[in-house]
């Protein structure tokens, strides 16, 4: 197993139920040895790392999606069942895993142990957080634990570092026996499962395994099973119907064994204190933050307060970075001979490449509450809360997580939808997800907004900021009630959650994520936009002028930009749009943010931004041919609304093609959401001037 | 699904809030049942209804896990005496 990589000497899994601190453990091995990327052919994101054993010995350790059974509900869980069963090529099938389980949740966290030994896989349970259980009142006698369980017990504190010599030691241990099959399950069960597991062609050790989680799958779940011929599948819907025809049902009798055995390791090692059934703190906090009433108060509440931190305090090192991007292309310009390489340097790379760096401070603000929502338990909360108000539009509690993330940017939203277990209601959720504002999306407001109404008062500005956040939210909620109905059609889907105890947040693990995702978001949308950037410049750049006395407006309308502009006029002049602004639409098609930069280089404004009052100047001062201002409010307003519903985001639709393995939804969604705001902002324009507005 | 004239035997969505009961079987239609049941929703497994709304928490094991009221129904129960 140890052969991929020649330095390794054994290929560690660690797996266990969400919520039960796998994470915390994974990183206090690895420290920042660790490797992030995908598992190939899924989209599911796979850690590795490098830890060693108690003699020094190099491991591989694989950080699992968390799972509550091997008998899958979303494409994250598959992904830890594939790699157990040794499905998933470029993976090597582990030499051990590490089984960590919450020990204030036992019985609870054993049923995933007990499919774990049916693997024939050495095991190593990390009994972690035994610090909470005893707090509990509930004693765990270590001894007959393991003696219940066949495998090596460690108790641990993950957010302590408590244990972790003694883990390290335990998986170093060599040979690790293979575990003891424990769950006894009925004998005629048995007995089908043997006989299917002779027929499978996969690895005798697994054979038993594979046989029992095909056993127990849906009709519907074993006709969309793609690893195996239908001669297996014939062969497991005989076995359920013998099964059913004597009186075993083959989908609930190895859950029901799998708890009996559970229930006799529970009464030998574990000694409750009564504390189960007490009012616990979580439980009045409960009491509180899933009320009816208050739950809306206080989820309104954290989310105002998130969204003022991302937009208020992101602010000062937005302006850093913005300072030190002007400095840099000040620099440039002083050091480089002026012409075609400066302008490239200046205003395209420096000037794209630091548009999208820009937004880094307000994603890892992001990542910082969404930390401290998800580590504190409270984004369960946010879920159950939202339920009621997804299930209205046919989607489940668990889209709104994503939703919010897309509220900052849609990548990380729409990477968020892999815990949403069924495939249409995961789509819906990709497919309305970039209609949410994101941070990319501010610059065009602040920009518009200022010259709509150049003396509103902030709260004014505010409000309509608000707008147009609002008109994303139900432009999202409408769509997503109309792909339900038609072209996602599907049942809404029934709650069910798990609702973690409210504990304190690992402020460690949120840095550590913090900085994954910034690399990751830094690595992703900067590669994708300093190509943009660079074809963006050369669209607005060439072919140059024939005469050298050209103005910089007639250079630009030379460009093929400026020709695409033109090109599109007929189609955006009925949203009282001219061909300069259809540059800005051309330019901005891969990222909206660059619109004001664009603008920047039509209107020939040096290092343009949000906040440029030279800019706004030019743009106030436009004129069409018989006198009339350009950027009238209702243009302004209308512009909004296009890029409130406009997709514009080239990043996006990189990540919506990975996520559903397909050309066809990013191109629908370009399609639509292209489509929707065409509409939206000709509704606004013709609508406004029928009703006597400017 | 239960007629609601059924008092003895109840589904979980019916039962009083803050009551002890015991489940009795799980109706096998729909995949959320077979995670209801590996959750820990088994046969004869005792769960107390902590809250009840548009959705369900009950407690189990110590854990709480949300479920919706259409889930509920399908979750046959009986109330253990106190």
């Amino acid at each position: 197993m140890a052969g991929a990589d020649p330095g390794v000497t054994r290929h560690v899994a660690i797996a266990g139920n969400p919520n039960c601190g796998k994470s915390t453990i994974f990183n206090a091995l690895t420290g920042l040895r660790q490797k992030v990327g995908n598992y190939p052919g899924v989209t599911v994101e796979k850690k590795t790392g490098r830890f060693f054993g108690s003699h020094g010995e190099p491991m591989e350790l694989l950080d699992l999606p968390g799972s509550y059974s091997l008998q899958v509900r979303s494409p994250d869980e598959a992904v830890a069942r594939d790699v157990l069963l040794g499905r998933l090529p470029g993976t090597p099938r582990p030499d051990v895993i590490i089984c960590v389980v919450d020990a204030s949740n036992l019985e609870r966290n054993l049923y995933l142990v007990a499919q774990m030994l049916e693997l024939q896989i050495p095991v190593v349970v990390a009994l972690n957080m035994v610090d909470v259980a005893e707090k509990n009142g509930a004693v765990i006698d270590l001894m007959a634990l393991r003696e219940k369980l066949g495998v090596p017990v460690i108790p641990t504190v993950a957010t302590k570092g408590g244990g972790f010599i003694e883990l390290r030691q335990a998986v170093s241990r060599s040979p690790l026996p293979p575990p003891p099959v424990c769950a006894q399950m009925p004998i005629v069960l048995e007995r089908e499962v043997m006989a299917l597991a002779k027929q499978l062609p996969v690895a005798p050790e697994v054979a038993r395994g594979e046989a029992l989680l095909l056993l127990t799958l849906h009709d519907e779940a074993l006709d969309a099973i793609t690893q195996h011929d239908r001669t297996i599948i014939d062969a497991t819907r005989s076995a359920q119907q013998r099964l059913t025809a004597s009186g075993i049902d083959p989908l609930s009798a190895p859950v029901d064994a799998r708890y009996d055995w559970i229930g006799q390791v529970c009464a030998a090692a574990l000694h409750k204190g009564g504390a189960h059934d007490a009012t616990s703190i979580s439980d009045q906090l409960d009491g509180w933050l899933t009320h009816r009433i208050w739950g809306w108060v206080a989820f309104v509440g954290m989310m105002a307060l998130m969204f003022f931190c991302i937009f208020t305090v992101a602010q000062y090192p937005m302006d850093w970075i913005d300072a030190a991007k002007t400095a840099l292309a000040n620099w440039t310009k002083a050091h480089v001979p002026a012409g075609d390489l400066q302008s490239l340097l200046a205003d395209g790379i420096i000037g794209g490449v630091g548009g999208v760096v820009i937004f880094l401070p307000q994603i890892l603000i992001l990542f910082f509450f969404l930390g401290i929502l998800e580590d504190t338990g409270y984004m369960a909360r946010a879920a159950f809360i939202m339920d009621r108000l997804m299930s209205k539009v046919g989607l489940h509690g668990k889209s709104f997580v994503p939703l919010l993330s897309s509220f900052a940017c849609a990548i990380p939203g729409i990477m968020a939808t892999r815990t949403i277990e069924n495939r249409k209601d995961r789509l819906v959720t990709i497919l309305v997800a970039p209609l949410m504002s994101c941070s990319a999306r501010l610059p065009v407001y602040v920009v518009m907004i200022a010259l709509m109404l150049p003396a509103a008062s902030a709260w004014e500005q505010s409000g309509i900021m608000l707008a147009m956040y609002l008109t994303g939210l139900i432009a999202a909620f409408v769509m997503a009630w109309i792909f339900k109905k038609t072209l996602l059609r599907g049942d809404t889907p029934m709650l069910l959650l798990e609702m973690p105890p409210y504990r304190l947040p690992s402020w460690r693990g949120i840095a550590q994520r913090m900085w994954e995702r910034g690399l990751l978001f830094l690595r992703r949308a900067g590669t994708v936009i300093l190509a943009l950037s660079i074809v963006l410049w050369a669209l607005l750049t060439f072919p140059k002028p024939t005469h050298s006395d050209a103005t910089p407006s007639e250079a630009l309308s030379h460009s093929i930009g400026g020709r695409m502009g033109h090109a599109i006029e007929p189609l955006i002049a009925p949203l009282g749009y001219d061909w300069k602004i259809g540059i800005g639409l051309v330019g901005s098609f891969a990222a909206r943010e660059v619109f004001v930069s664009t603008m920047g280089q039509v209107y020939n404004i040096e290092d343009a931004d949000e906040t440029s009052e030279p800019l706004r100047e030019q743009m106030r001062a436009e004129k069409r041919a018989d006198g009339t201002a350009v950027f009238t409010p209702l243009v302004c307003l209308g512009l909004m609304v296009f890029y409130v519903l406009a997709m514009q985001c080239i990043s996006t639709v990189a990540i919506v093609r990975r996520e559903t393995n397909s050309w066809f939804w990013p191109l629908f969604q370009i399609a639509y959401m292209t489509g929707l705001a065409w509409i939206g902002a000709f509704v606004v324009y013709q609508g406004g001037r029928l009703l006597g507005f400017q | 699904m239960l007629p609601k004239s059924s008092t003895a035997i109840l589904t979980l969505a019916r039962a009083k809030c803050g009551e002890r009961l015991r489940v009795l079987s799980i109706c096998p239609d729909c995949p959320e049942c077979v995670r209801l049941r590996e959750l820990g929703f088994y046969d004869r497994a005792e769960v107390r209804k902590v809250s009840d709304g548009a959705a369900i928490i009950c407690s189990l094991f110590g854990m709480r896990v949300a479920i919706g009221r259409d889930l509920g129904e399908h979750v046959r129960v009986e109330r253990i005496a106190a």
